[in-house]
């Protein structure tokens, strides 16, 4: 019966016929299969590494590692004499080129054989831990084929025919007593029929594995091979694993041709026996892009050679255990032998219907593809201008030119050249450059590449032209570039073939990635929209994107052992699983990097270690105002506020091992200590420690003017940003209070203060206030309600502040309104909607405000009103927004602005609200700028401004002006006059005896009486 | 039998009176996108600005030469002078093209850049060839497509050259049309629904087969669907040009198409490049009928292959948001997509023309659906 059945099938039914076909194609295929690969030498170097393999090559002895070990110390002493040589010449050392050339012969002769024992050398290092190694010549990816698909459609073909041909024959099989065997006999002759193709594979391969590596090296270690280097079995030799990966495919091969016969017996159906399995091979590897998926199917056995090698080619670059290899050659086997029952025993079932053979179609469908998406134990984090991966540094670089590419993306850089295009460079682990530029689109229109990320075989990048940002990636393979998102600006101009008009473009039709991170189960970008921020998922191959999750903001998010984790808006980490939101741990952060198992955090109180596993949350450093944080090849790099370089911290250490490099943006930086000797200066005094001119001068916080409120923003040395607040008394002329606080929001009041307590780092959503007396010792905190600049009014023992509300349309809107002493509201006193206060002072029981306009950029005003808002009043004070002082020195309430943005030529003003008048002064400046750079004295006679007069970007004259406010007159020019001032000023205090100048290149002291001012 | 299907299903009354109804809506579109954004609200309300843009472009429109040069530059000299002088006036005057310095200034500024554009466009070209030459180099030996995608790039961009300057808003407009498609898919559904259930519904699907000339019908029918799918959409198209011609004006037909579209992947000219418009709109709605065919074959009566018909193509209408380009027949109706970006597809390792290869996958498919629609038949 089985003599028979083989007949029908090989003769009959031209299945032998076909197998001889495939397998001559295997041959002519092989020919070139294993052509030697010596990974890029020039055929120069590669006879030289030939030459060095048949010297040093095969099995490794004692003397043979010497020599390797030799041979390569005397060509790096060689190349490191090169480089030197190399060096000098670059750096003009050679006064002739006789001395070079002469330097040059000295230079033994091995290094120029740099390529090929870089290679040698290379080879060498991988085999020499194993005892069984051995060093082969060539890098051809011997055993590593892969799927055989001619072998695969063959096997799909003749497993559908041999029982498709046969239908007829069934009643004659019911009938008959020999039905069963005849089924079984069948079924056995195609298992015969795919053994047979599988055994000529086998040997075709087999012979030109000799005829590669020789009879000799079969007994070597796996790992001898290039593309087995990183095999999981070191131990196993080439013979047992080119058997091993052969056996595996033939289970895969009997697996495919038994469920093409299965499906052919069960639905009659020939096409959908054939497609079916072939479906299986084709459509879920290549449209699916969980590529680990095809490692959980048993039909990836046919796969062979990856299941021992350790890097799953590009996918997932882990092994597959072997626990899993042979869980699914056990699950083969048993679907196999559940094939052979159900076709032996198939002569009896009647025709199922279509719903039959779907069910089973659909059912082998999903072994086929299998299991869920493992994530893996991935680690990702925001992509940036560099990246580092499969051994490369790749760096961004902008492209320069004298005129833009397109009139609508017309960036410049620094020296106003205009970028029309990056590329990025490729690096070897050296740092030797692979390829000056490996994106090769020509129809970029100007557009920039923003970030990169190499991640599964691929380099990510953001790209950014007109139209929008585009997420694409380049194989590092084959160097193809494909566009896999585009998100951006689409005007909804039209719809649907003009069907729909749509009057009003709107914006994002797509969401546009703003930053991204590429993963091995996608990409997650980051984008903006109406509600805040979102997170979206790519999938690569499809371009298909899925909402994630949003929030008001996402400070940076990573994923680590394959989940997302995030900061959100209040600055919790969160973990994002499940589309279940989980805060993880305690603290508030503000950058974060993923790597190893951990999660590094930067917030208000330092950075941290989050150990995923664990739970576990660790201090590492003291370092704060951390805005970013990136993991570099094992680097961990921060970024301070206020900087643009990275500093570096070396993971694994207590405390920081670099300084902050902030800048100091202080208005009131430390004393100095040094004074520079200029001929036109009065005299200088230097601060002492303690003292009054250790802080800036605020204003008077009583009416008889006794008390001095000042404030100095304290040095950081690894602390957070910290102001110190003091009070002075002009009567005991010393400091009777100060107080340490971490927000520089304060109101005063006839000897009362209010300081806020406003966490920066935290969310917004909540004020904190204490009242204290004028020694600063605090009389209670006032919490809960969202309300700010609170004044307290003792007399009455109320409060008044502002108190911001959402209106109708969800705006915030202010109001200036009364509380309680506990800090309840009591009523509102007037609405704010257009003119917002940012500085309230209380003067003579009326509430005198420092207003913005509501649109920005349209004015400064103050506004004087009762505290019940009656007999209001207000001026225009500025044009556009600035930040403006605020206090009371002598009779006036002063707005002195903070720093002028774009002053113009000629005068300026300086208003002063005039306590005793009731009015509006002002001052007329000399020039607009110095406006933006003054200070008055604390008992309100003077205005003074510091101005320096600019030729060519340096500094000519540095001036310091004494205005009479009240006679709105210049009284006073104090000229420091210097040929060269580099930095110019930075800002000017007035004290009761004088002036202290800050000048960057050294700070100075006027006396008043020197001046005659007093 | 043609005639005899032509006259059955075809020539017929309220088939005229839908194609004139249609005509017009065709022409209400075109003028309500040109009112709202072509800047016809504009000229319509203000008719010297118009006639200035004409006149200024018969004057200078064209080969460029050098006499006309000199006189755009004395033309924008004169309006820039005027503008520095009068600023922004408000009264029409005949010393200006457009009626006003102001507008004379942007107007004489365009096509200025447009020259610039067009004598530069050589070097920028030849710049891309280049690079395309230097990336066929990079990628040999390492990505057999992309080496024959920038050879097919260094020679189609080498040796590009304009010398005309090309008033582009007609020419743009003109391959950015869409909505005629959309007419023509309804006349098509309409005009072929009955042709094969219109027969089921009458019985007379019973007496072609007896007869003996199943074979002769079917083809008969096929061949009547091509030739309605042909006139429908040469009319829409010729209504189409003219409405261009007399809202726009159209000319240049010999200039090269990537004196509009810089990256045109054909050197063709504009006539050229309505050719190949008219294909392409040809190629998607022959598919559209040799569906309807199909979908007809399937029907019994003519009101279910109508509404069936029609919801095929508003599917199709959508899908053309979410298929790949290369694999969406409808796709051929958006020309300027095709003739602004130079996209190639890999067939078998050899780079193609996105376009190309979207006209032969929709006659593919076109095909394929005759050849359904053939081995069906009446049964």
């Amino acid at each position: 019966m089985v003599l028979s059945e083989l007949k029908k099938l090989f003769i009959k039914q031209h299945v032998l016929l076909l197998i001889i076909i495939i397998s001559i194609v295997k041959v002519i295929t092989s020919l070139n299969m294993f052509a030697p690969d010596y990974n890029g030498l020039s055929p120069e170097q590669q006879k030289k590494y030939l030459a060095y393999i048949d010297e040093l090559g095969g099995k490794l002895d004692e003397s043979k590692e010497e020599k390797i070990v030799l041979l390569y110390a005397e060509y790096q002493s060689a190349a490191e004499m090169l480089k030197q040589v190399h060096d000098k010449y670059v750096a003009g050392e050679y006064a002739t080129s006789e001395e070079y050339f002469a330097a040059m012969r000295e230079i033994p002769e091995i290094a120029e054989d740099a390529e090929a024992i870089e290679k040698l050398y290379a080879a060498y290092e991988k085999i020499s831990e194993n005892e069984s190694g051995m060093l082969l010549a060539s890098d051809a990816p011997i055993m590593s084929v892969g799927m055989e698909y001619p072998l695969m459609l063959l096997i799909c073909y003749i497993s559908a025919a041999a029982f498709y041909y046969e239908r007829k024959m069934d009643p004659l099989s019911l009938t008959s007593v020999k039905g069963r065997s005849a089924c079984a006999g069948r079924s056995f002759s195609l298992f015969c029929a795919v053994g047979l193709a599988c055994v000529i594979f086998f040997i075709t391969e087999f012979c030109a594995l000799c005829a590669e590596i020789g009879t000799d090296s079969l007994f070597a270690s796996v790992t001898s091979l290039e593309s087995f280097g990183r095999s999981n079995y070191p131990d196993m030799n080439i013979l047992t694993c080119f058997c091993l990966t052969h056996l595996l495919k033939f289970i895969g091969c009997l697996l495919t041709a038994a469920t093409g016969a299965v499906i052919m017996r069960a639905g009659k159906n020939f096409a959908a026996a054939i497609f079916t399995p072939a479906a299986i091979h084709f459509i879920w590897a290549y449209l699916f892009s969980q590529k680990d998926i095809e490692f959980y199917s048993p039909y990836s056995l046919m796969q062979g050679g990856v299941f021992f090698q350790g890097d799953a080619e590009y996918r997932t670059h882990l092994a597959i255990p072997s626990g899993q290899t042979i869980a699914l050659a056990a699950v083969s086997i048993v679907l196999i032998a559940a094939a052979c029952i159900y076709l032996t025993n198939s002569y009896k079932n009647r025709r199922m219907r279509i719903g039959g053979a779907a069910i089973i179609t659909a059912a082998v469908m999903l072994l086929g593809g299998c299991s869920a998406a493992s994530g893996g134990d991935e680690y990702a984090n925001i992509a940036y201008d560099e990246a580092y991966g499969g051994g490369y540094y790749f760096k961004c670089q902008d492209i320069l030119a004298d005129a833009p590419v397109s009139d609508s993306f017309s960036n410049t850089n620094e020296d106003d050249k205009y970028i029309i295009g990056t590329k990025i460079e490729q690096y070897d682990e050296y740092g030797k450059i692979v390829c000056d530029q490996i994106n090769r689109e020509l129809f970029t229109n100007g557009g920039t590449i923003q970030d990169i990320s190499v991640c599964g075989g691929y380099l990510y990048y953001l790209f950014y032209d007109g139209d929008g940002s585009k997420i694409g990636r380049i194989s590092l393979d084959d160097y193809s570039d494909d566009v896999i998102y585009s998100g951006g600006y689409y005007p909804d101009l039209t719809a649907y073939f003009d069907l729909f008009l749509f009057y009003e473009s709107s914006d994002g039709k797509l969401p546009k990635p703003n930053n991204f991170i590429a993963a091995e189960s996608g990409v997650i970008f980051h984008t903006s929209n109406e509600n805040g921020e979102a997170l979206y998922s790519l999938d690569p191959s499809s371009g298909r994107i899925s909402y994630l999750l949003e929030d008001i903001m996402i400070p940076a998010y990573a994923l680590a052992g394959g989940k997302l984790y995030y900061i959100n808006s209040d600055g919790h980490l969160t973990l994002f699983s499940d589309n279940k939101k989980t805060n993880v741990c305690d603290g508030q952060y503000k950058a974060m990097c993923a790597y190893d198992g951990k999660l590094y955090l930067a917030g208000g109180q330092g950075m941290f270690c989050y150990e995923i596993n664990s739970g576990t949350l660790e201090k590492i450093s003291d370092i704060t105002e951390i805005v970013d944080l990136r993991i570099a090849n094992d680097v961990l790099k921060y970024k301070i506020y206020g900087t643009s370089q990275w500093e570096e911290l070396s993971l694994g250490s207590d405390a920081a091992d670099s300084t902050p490099n902030a800048t100091e943006t202080s208005t009131v930086p430390a004393p100095d200590e040094e004074v520079p000797d200029s001929s036109d200066m009065s005299g200088d005094e230097p601060a002492a420690p303690g003292s009054i001119y250790d802080y800036g001068v605020i204003g008077y916080i009583d009416k008889e003017q006794k008390h001095l409120l000042m404030q100095r923003r304290l040095p950081t040395d690894g602390d957070p940003t910290m102001y110190e607040f003091a009070v002075y008394d002009t009567e005991s002329k010393k400091i009777i209070g100060t107080l340490e606080n971490d927000y520089d929001e304060y109101c005063y009041y006839d000897d009362y203060i209010s300081i806020s307590s406003l966490n920066l780092n935290g969310p917004q959503s909540e004020t904190t206030f204490a009242l204290y007396d004028s020694s600063l010792n605090k009389i209670k905190m006032i919490e809960g309600d969202v309300w700010t600049l609170p004044i307290y009014i003792d007399d009455k023992d109320i409060f008044i502040g502002l108190c911001p509300e959402k209106n109708d349309d969800g705006e915030s809107v202010f109001k200036l309104a009364r509380y309680d002493k506990d800090g309840k509201l009591i009523d509102y006193i007037k609405d704010c909607d257009t003119y917002v206060p940012v500085s309230i002072v209380s003067v003579n029981d009326k509430l005198i405000c420092e207003s913005q306009h509501s649109e920005y950029g349209k004015g400064e005003f103050v506004e004087v009103m009762n505290y019940d808002g009656s007999d209001y009043r207000r001026w225009q004070i500025f044009d556009s927004t600035e930040y403006h002082y605020v206090g009371q020195l002598g009779k006036y309430v002063y707005f002195l602005p903070n720093l002028i943005k774009n002053p113009k030529d000629g005068p300026g003003k300086v208003y002063f609200y005039d306590t005793e008048k009731d009015d509006l002064i002002y001052v007329d400046t000399v020039t607009e700028e110095e406006a933006g750079s003054s200070t008055a004295t604390p008992d309100g006679k003077y205005l003074v401004t510091c101005y320096v007069e600019e030729k060519d970007r340096i500094a000519q004259q540095e001036f310091v002006r004494f205005y009479d406010i009240e006679k709105n007159e210049l009284v006073y020019t104090y000229n420091r006059g210097k040929d060269k001032i580099e930095f110019g000023l930075a800002g000017i205090t007035a004290y009761f005896d004088g002036v202290r100048v800050y000048s960057r290149d050294g700070n100075y002291f006027l006396k008043y009486e020197d001046l005659g001012l007093y | 039998m043609i005639l005899y299907e032509l006259k059955k299903y075809i020539l017929k009354p309220s088939v005229f009176v839908c194609l004139i109804i249609f005509a017009v809506v065709n022409f209400v579109k075109f003028f309500e996108l040109y009112y709202n954004f072509g800047g016809g609200r504009g000229q319509l309300a203000d008719n010297s600005a118009g006639a200035g843009v004409i006149e200024l472009y018969e004057k200078y429109g064209g080969t460029i030469t050098d006499e006309k040069i000199a006189g755009l530059k004395a033309d924008l000299d004169f309006a820039e002078k005027s503008f520095a002088e009068n600023g922004i006036t408000e009264e029409a005057s005949d010393k200006f093209y457009t009626g006003y310095a102001y507008g004379d200034k942007n107007m004489i500024s365009a096509i200025i850049k447009k020259y610039q554009s067009a004598i530069l466009y050589e070097n920028t070209a030849n710049e891309l060839s280049q690079k395309a030459d230097d990336n066929a180099r990079f990628f040999a030996g390492k990505n057999d497509y992309e080496q024959r995608k920038n050879e097919l790039i260094r020679d189609t961009f080498g040796g590009r050259y304009i010398g005309q300057c090309v008033r582009s808003n007609g020419w743009e407009t003109l391959f950015d049309f869409k909505f005629s498609a959309i007419l023509t898919m309804l006349l098509i559904a309409l005009m072929l629904s009955p042709i094969f259930a219109g027969e089921r519904a009458d019985g007379f699907d019973r007496l072609i087969i007896s007869s003996g000339k199943r074979g002769a019908a079917i083809r008969s029918k096929l061949l009547t669907a091509g030739i309605v799918a042909f006139t429908v959409t040469l009319i829409f198209f010729i209504l189409d040009v003219s409405y261009t011609f007399t809202v726009y004006g159209l000319s240049c037909f010999d200039a090269p198409l990537y004196a509009i579209y810089p990256n045109a992947p054909l050197n063709v000219t504009l006539l050229g490049a309505l050719a190949t418009a008219f294909i392409m709109r040809l190629a998607a709605m022959l598919f559209m009928a040799a569906c309807v065919v199909l979908i007809s074959s399937f029907c019994k009566n003519t009101g279910a292959a109508l509404i069936i018909s029609v919801l095929f193509g508003a599917a199709l209408v959508v899908l053309t948001e979410l298929l790949p380009s290369a694999f969406n027949p409808l796709e051929l109706v958006y020309s300027s997509e095709f003739f602004s970006n130079f996209d190639t597809v890999d067939l078998f390792g050899l780079p193609c023309l996105q376009l190309f290869a979207s006209i032969g996958f929709t006659l593919l498919l076109t095909l394929a659906a005759g050849a359904v629609t053939a081995i069906r038949g009446l049964r």
